[in-house]
């Protein structure tokens, strides 16, 4: 009789649990990985938790990763580092390359196509998130804070919009993806106090950035919004196959629409950053935990 | 010449032989001039002197048997202040040998004394003071002592003797007696001997054998304590019975009763009484157990006996580690108490239903030492706590180096169904990453949203 009550326990736990027992310590990228570099000698050690502290971007075939707002380690496709810079408050959220001058706009600095420092510093808030316009050939930038959303163009620098009352005071600009082909921008919104309960997507042509968003009224401005369930706005992005969102230990996949269709779990990483390819190929992700970079093939098809 | 008591008799003789001429005394023995009347009349004055001594040294042969006992003679003093007086001096100490020896003392050697008094630089005169005559005697593991000394003052012969206890040191007997040179000398010895030699053997006789008998028997009362316990109660027949052949069975796992054999071992006990049973087999786990008797014999089955477990072999699986399994081997170095555990735990990370995915192998070594709480080897649950260190070796499927994830083991909480040869085990597992070295996991506990879970069946043998 114990024996028997013992079992149906056991299998009772099992069957709770089956997820549990899929998992993985490991960052769930590993077995995507097609090359990985070891950056503990390069990034600089950050005190304390420090959860919004790195991002990476992957403009004109070469990485940038930056250290909380401080350090810019620049690496090429094969992740090898090229240049390491610091300089305080000098970097952030924002970064995007400009073709036409070929210059690239990261946080606060302007960077020659051989990464040297030009020393003209961009009047954008570095905070903000950018992206290159082909039409017209200039660089543009948008940051929210409390329930205003800015909007900057550059060259010159030149302030689009920046109307309070565009967006809830609780949902923030927490990124964009520019796509050419489809000339749409991707804003992807979450919230300040819930890192994990999804990313709400609002795709926006550029020319009506480039207008001004405040003529569209409130937020969403007139488009519908796309949920992605689960994951942090932070680390959403979009790929031309769908919308991919990152959180602590998990990887998922959405198609254009907002639904889930693949998930890939691995252990819980806390400090991360990832940079996907817009054709969807391949991605670069930065566990902070560990101070590794790695190449990445996708997981779907 | 025939030796008629032995050598010392013939120091007797020598004095004759001084009296009388060496020549005239062989002719007495050896019949020369026998017949004449000179001779003769010599002849029968020597044989008076021979009835003589006879009758002195006859004197010891009625003395009663007594042990041997030794004695030292001390008659070295001769206070005369004519020296060649000291044949009586002589005479008196060759008699007192003889009483001596008749009284049933054996006789120190001279030379085994002298030898002693010529190193300590003690003259013949000291011999006569009590306490050197002691200490001479004592050297010489004496029991007696006897000193004396004469003197000799025209025809008077003055004689004093003493004598002393060795093992007390105390005088025992004393005696200063007057007499006259010549034949009358022997008067004077006669008369001194008959009072020393009844007092010497009163002073060294053995004690009576009753009185230690006496004293036997006090000191062996003293030592020997018989005590007897008296139980009251009737008594009842208590049979144990028990495959665990050769088992040994104790009282309060003390007081030894009995062994099992042919599967039963009987006993009697007190009715109405409780006994505390332990049953104990090297190799197994003692059963103890308490025993309530009525008043009626009792037939007792005893469970078999639980043998004490030394090792055990596992196999696991566990959260996060999906495709893999674990295997590790315990040592007890208490048997079913205390164990020390090394385990591997091989395993992949590939999730196969994604496409573009490659396996990434891991291989997690651990050691662990642990114990088992709050229950005992034979319960059915048992609960067991542990600790460790581990290192997860990791390698991709394309070119990298290996990585290693260096762990501490907080804490391992297992729950176990413990059966006779198997268990089975539920435990949860905290590990901590250290972040050393080229690590994947970095610093932080190792969770996927919990702890770690682990499923395990553990095979155990003694």
């Amino acid at each position: 009789m114990a024996i028997k009550t013992f079992i149906v326990v056991l299998l009772s736990l099992a069957l709770l649990s089956c997820g549990i027992f899929f998992m993985t310590p490991f960052p769930a990228n590993l077995a995507l990985t097609e090359k990985v570099a070891d950056l503990r000698k390069v990034v600089n050690d950050i005190p304390g938790e420090c959860e919004d502290c790195y991002y990476l971007h992957f403009l004109n075939g070469y990485l940038f990763l930056v250290i909380q707002d401080s350090q810019l380690i620049i690496l090429d496709a094969d992740l090898n580092v090229l240049k390491d810079y610091t300089n305080e408050s000098a970097y952030g959220s924002l970064g995007f390359y400009n073709p036409g001058t070929a210059e690239y706009s990261i946080g606060f600095r302007q960077l020659d196509s051989v990464f040297v420092d030009t020393g003209t510093p961009s009047s954008l808030d570095n905070n903000g998130h950018g992206y290159y316009d082909p039409v017209v050939l200039k660089g543009r930038a948008l940051r929210s804070w409390d329930d205003t959303l800015e909007t900057v163009e550059y060259p010159p620098w030149v302030t689009l919009d920046s109307v309070p009352g565009t967006i809830p005071y609780e949902l923030q600009l927490r990124g964009l993806t520019f796509d050419p082909l489809s000339n749409l921008v991707y804003l992807f919104f979450g919230y300040d106090w819930h890192d994990d309960d999804g990313a709400e997507v609002i795709q926006v042509l550029n020319t009506t950035i480039s207008t001004g968003l405040s003529a569209l009224g409130f937020y969403p401005f007139g488009s519908p919004i796309i949920y992605l369930d689960g994951v942090d706005a932070r680390t959403s992005y979009f790929t031309r196959d769908g919308f991919v969102g990152l959180s602590e230990g998990v990887f998922r996949k959405f198609d254009l629409a907002g639904n889930e269709e693949s998930t890939l779990r691995g252990g819980r990483i806390r400090r991360q950053a990832a940079a996907f390819d817009i054709d969807g190929t391949r991605f670069f992700y930065y566990d902070g935990d560990a101070k590794k970079i790695y190449r990445c093939s996708t997981w779907w098809e | 010449m025939t030796d008629i008591r032995g050598g010392e008799d013939l120091r007797l003789w020598s004095f004759f032989l001084n009296l009388y001429p060496i020549d005239n005394w062989s002719q007495c023995i050896y019949g020369e001039n026998m017949f004449s009347t000179q001779g003769f009349v010599l002849s029968m004055q020597k044989l008076v002197v021979l009835i003589v001594l006879f009758l002195i040294p006859g004197y010891g042969l009625s003395a009663e048997e007594s042990p041997l006992r030794s004695a030292c003679l001390f008659f070295q003093t001769n206070f005369s202040e004519n020296i060649r007086q000291d044949i009586y001096r002589d005479v008196i100490r060759d008699s007192l040998v003889v009483e001596l020896k008749l009284a049933g003392f054996r006789l120190v050697p001279e030379t085994e004394w002298q030898e002693i008094r010529k190193s300590e630089g003690i003259r013949d005169e000291d011999l006569v003071r009590g306490p050197v005559a002691v200490r001479l005697a004592k050297a010489v593991g004496a029991d007696i002592a006897v000193a004396g000394f004469i003197r000799i003052e025209d025809r008077k012969v003055l004689l004093g003797v003493k004598s002393y206890d060795i093992a007390t040191g105390r005088l025992s007997f004393s005696l200063l007696k007057e007499g006259f040179t010549g034949l009358q000398v022997y008067s004077l010895i006669n008369d001194a001997s008959l009072e020393l030699i009844p007092r010497l053997s009163v002073s060294t006789e053995p004690l009576l054998k009753t009185a230690v008998t006496v004293q036997e028997e006090i000191i062996v009362k003293d030592l020997f304590c018989r005590h007897e316990t008296v139980e009251l109660g009737k008594e009842i027949q208590i049979t144990l019975l028990s495959r665990d052949e050769g088992a040994e069975v104790y009282l309060a796992g003390q007081k030894y009763i009995g062994s099992i054999e042919n599967g039963a071992l009987s006993f009697t006990a007190k009715a109405d009484t409780r006994l505390i049973l332990t049953a104990r087999k090297p190799g197994y786990h003692d059963y103890k157990r308490e025993l309530s008797l009525k008043d009626r014999d009792k037939e007792i089955r005893l469970p078999a006996l639980k043998p004490q477990i030394h090792n055990a072999l596992e196999l696991e699986y566990s959260s996060f580690q999906f495709l893999g399994f674990g295997a590790a081997y315990r040592r007890f170095i208490a048997p079913d108490k205390v164990f020390l555990r090394a385990e591997n735990y091989f395993f992949l990370s590939y999730p196969f239903l994604n496409p573009g995915t490659k396996p990434v192998f891991h291989n997690d070594l651990e050691a662990q030492i642990g114990i088992y709480i709050f229950t005992r080897p034979g319960s059915l649950f048992r609960l067991g706590i542990s600790t460790g260190a581990g290192i997860i070796l990791t390698k991709l499927a394309v070119p990298s180096p290996f990585f290693m994830d260096l762990y501490w083991n907080i804490v391992d909480v297992s729950f176990e169904l413990n059966l006779k040869k198997l268990s089975f085990y539920f435990k949860e597992e905290v590990k901590f990453t250290l972040g050393i070295g080229n690590n994947l996991l970095g610093v932080g506990m190792i969770e996927n949203f919990g702890p770690i879970f682990t499923l395990g069946v553990m095979w155990k043998w003694q």
